[in-house]
């Protein structure tokens, strides 16, 4: 185990000083940043064109009611259409002449007035609003408290919730789409990593090296543990920098689209649980067939099982995308090599009983397992294997000679 | 302490590769393995160090299986450079001295030792593709050794090192084995196991040709013992009493001469001085290199 872990820093150290890794950690950095400051960005041109009209003819409370009375908001949070109250026409038809407002509403007379030099839809909502606040002033002078008023004008409000009670939002939807995007990518390619790393490794005869002093179960888990570890710390700065993004953002009361509240604590954790699984996975799986490979084309060759299995994953997880309750997506669930991907939509937009991801999880440390001891029994027997890669005929003789 | 193998055999798809191959190194020895390419050493080695499992027979070392044992009671340099070609060059050592089994510390204090014994530590912060063949050679010798085992395996550890380098070594390794180590050498390079080893073991064709002390060896080859003398006088009387004489015209005018029939050197002195003068009068052990030839080629 102390190999296996010096192995896996070392490894560790090795990748995360590399300038793919790190051109890779940084763009996409650059491009979360970019995806989740949009928004903010559009806000800020939304805010730029914000609509600002003077009110006259009012006090500053009927002002304050009007603009109550415009439930538009941008994105950030802000009306799209500003009130500022003024004290007379002539103050109001000033600061419009001036371009400090981009019009003037005058009410008070027996038909409220609007002058802009060019009114465009924002007479649309003012009248609108006008209408909601003369009917609530008629409904006073008849007698109503203001309560009454507030409750006559109260919208209701219908809460959006699937036929298990779960709230589903369809930004958590996109979110855990993009996640289940990027664990479909990271084993796909951190699979194919340690399948290149342990081809390397023996191309650079290292390998021998190491053999003579560790077993081959450590030189592999190290092998994989070390790639898994670079993968995740990627992640890690990935996500950490989404959420510090979103923190900020919602701080500054500035929104990206994606609320923190929306998205439960347990999807980032599955996340991080169910790569770790698949990871291990499909990465003995990638160890076992490319070890006896000594050239990157043919480790390359010996991925293409992996890799039909894990697109297959992929769209197992899409049927549990569309609907992560149906009996096709529970099954698909439980089944080892699509479970990582599966399970993790399932946990994330549906409720599957405790006892069904407990299902899911032990078949998957099963078939792990499994794994784990067949490819490193073909580690063993190959990983000094140089020359031509010996076919599914010969990795099985291989291993009947072990 | 004793590394024994008793009737190791194994054979891969292609045939095999030793077969019944048996020998004992002694605790401390400096052992030769040596052999043609193809021989069976490389499959030998990977058996003592239980990289690969034989098909039969047994390995041992201070008889306790091979299987057994921790891996760092081995060190192992092999024929092929195997380094991390990125990695620092005392970053390198240090990490393989933690795998074989030192605390990082130790493994640190070890590395900085050696280091400067091997004359590198100016190199110590490069990566190691940045340096000469030779002084990677030099990384990689302490890669194998680092860790001080009992055992030290050395594959052609003299490939690509400079005479100074070579020369180094040659220091080095009676002082490991002055120290407790014992070391064994494979290498084509005979006039080094004939200086360095004291026991040796002869493969050839996947099969044990010999396994004993050097001395034992060159014993059965007496009959390839030559008595060279320098003669000057009556040349033809002397060949036409002597048979069987290898003559060589020297740069002084002198006559070299050199028999193989078994002449004893007093004889022979007697016939020389009966014809003429006698200069220089020897008699000369055969070479490893000649021993090693003479075993291969008498195999069928």
């Amino acid at each position: 185990m102390r190999n296996a872990r010096l192995i896996a820093m070392r490894e560790l150290r090795s990748r995360v000083r590399r300038t793919g890794y790190r051109v890779t950690t940084v763009g996409g950095l650059l491009l979360i940043a970019a995806l989740f400051l949009l928004p903010t960005i559009t806000d800020a041109l939304q805010n730029a064109s914000r609509t600002e009209i003077a009110v006259s003819g009012a006090d500053a409370a009927t002002v304050r009611a009007l603009q109550r009375s415009l439930p538009e908001r941008a994105p950030n949070g802000r009306p799209t259409l500003q009130l500022r109250h003024v004290a007379g026409a002539s103050a109001g038809e000033r600061l419009r002449r001036d371009g400090e407002v981009d019009g003037l509403l005058l009410l008070g007379g027996a038909t409220p007035r609007y002058r802009a030099e060019a009114p465009d839809d924002e007479v649309d909502r003012l009248l609108g609003a006008v209408a909601t606040l003369t009917a609530q002033q008629r409904l006073q002078r008849r007698g109503l408290d203001a309560r009454e008023v507030a409750a006559v004008f109260d919208a209701p409000r219908i809460a959006v919730r699937d036929t298990d009670g779960k709230s589903v939002s369809s930004q958590s939807r996109t979110l855990v789409y993009a996640l289940l995007l990027m664990l479909y990518m990271s084993v796909l390619v951190y699979g194919a990593a340690a399948s290149s790393a342990i081809v390397q490794e023996k191309a650079s005869r290292v390998t021998e090296v190491m053999i003579a002093r560790v077993t081959p179960l450590e030189h592999m888990a190290g092998k994989l543990g070390g790639v898994g570890l670079a993968g995740l710390a990627q992640f890690a700065v990935w996500i950490g920098a989404a959420l510090a993004i979103l923190a900020v953002g919602s701080l500054l009361g500035g929104s990206s689209g994606v609320e923190l509240a929306d998205v439960p604590a347990t999807t980032f954790i599955a996340f991080g649980a169910f790569f770790a699984l698949g990871f291990t996975l499909y990465g003995a799986l990638y160890a076992g067939l490319s070890a006896p490979a000594s050239r990157i084309e043919d480790a390359t060759a010996a991925g293409a099982l992996p890799g039909i299995l894990i697109v297959a994953s992929f769209l197992a997880a899409t049927v549990a995308l569309g609907d992560p309750e149906s009996g096709a997506a529970r099954i698909l669930s439980f089944i080892p090599p699509l479970s990582p991907m599966t399970m993790f939509t399932r946990v994330s937009l549906g409720s599957p009983p405790l006892w069904e991801v407990a299902l899911s999880i032990v078949l998957l440390l099963a078939m792990i397992a499994l794994v784990l001891w067949l490819a490193a029994k073909i580690y063993r027997v190959s990983i000094l294997l140089y020359g031509t890669r010996p076919g599914p005929r010969g990795i099985l003789t291989l291993l009947r000679s072990s | 302490m004793t590394l024994e193998l008793t009737a190791v055999s194994k054979s891969f798809s292609t045939g095999p590769a030793v077969s019944d191959l048996s020998f004992a190194v002694p605790r401390g020895a400096m052992f030769g393995l040596l052999g043609p390419n193809g021989a069976g050493k490389t499959t030998t080695i990977r058996m003592i160090l239980d990289i690969i499992r034989p098909d039969s027979g047994a390995l041992a070392w201070d008889a306790e299986p091979v299987i057994d044992l921790p891996r760092l009671t081995f060190g192992y340099l092999p024929e092929e450079r195997g380094l991390y070609p990125d990695m620092a060059v005392a970053e390198q050592i240090a990490f393989f001295g933690e795998v074989s089994g030192l605390s990082r510390r130790d493994a640190r204090d070890a590395t900085t030792r050696w280091i400067e014994r091997m004359d590198i530590s100016e190199h110590a912060d490069k990566p190691v593709a940045a340096l000469s063949k030779g002084n990677q050679q030099k990384v990689q010798f302490l890669v194998a050794m680092v860790h001080e085992p009992p055992l030290l395996i050395l594959d052609e550890p003299f490939s690509g090192l400079d005479p100074v380098n070579h020369e180094l070594l040659l220091d080095i390794l009676p002082e490991l084995q002055a120290a407790g180590t014992t070391i064994v050498l494979s290498t084509h390079d005979l006039e080094q196991v004939e200086s360095l080893c004291d026991e040796l073991a002869l493969i050839n064709r996947a099969e044990l040709v010999f396994a004993g002390p050097v001395t034992q060896l060159r014993a059965r080859h007496a009959d390839r013992r030559r008595v060279q003398l320098v003669f000057r006088g009556d040349e033809a009387g002397l060949l036409d009493e002597v048979d069987e004489l290898d003559t060589r015209r020297g740069p002084d005018g002198w006559l070299e001469l050199s028999s193989t029939n078994g002449t004893s050197a007093d004889e022979l002195a007697r016939h020389a001085l009966r014809h003429g003068e006698l200069r220089e009068l020897s008699t000369v052990e055969p070479s490893l290199r000649e021993i090693f030839l003479d075993e291969i080629l008498r195999m069928p």
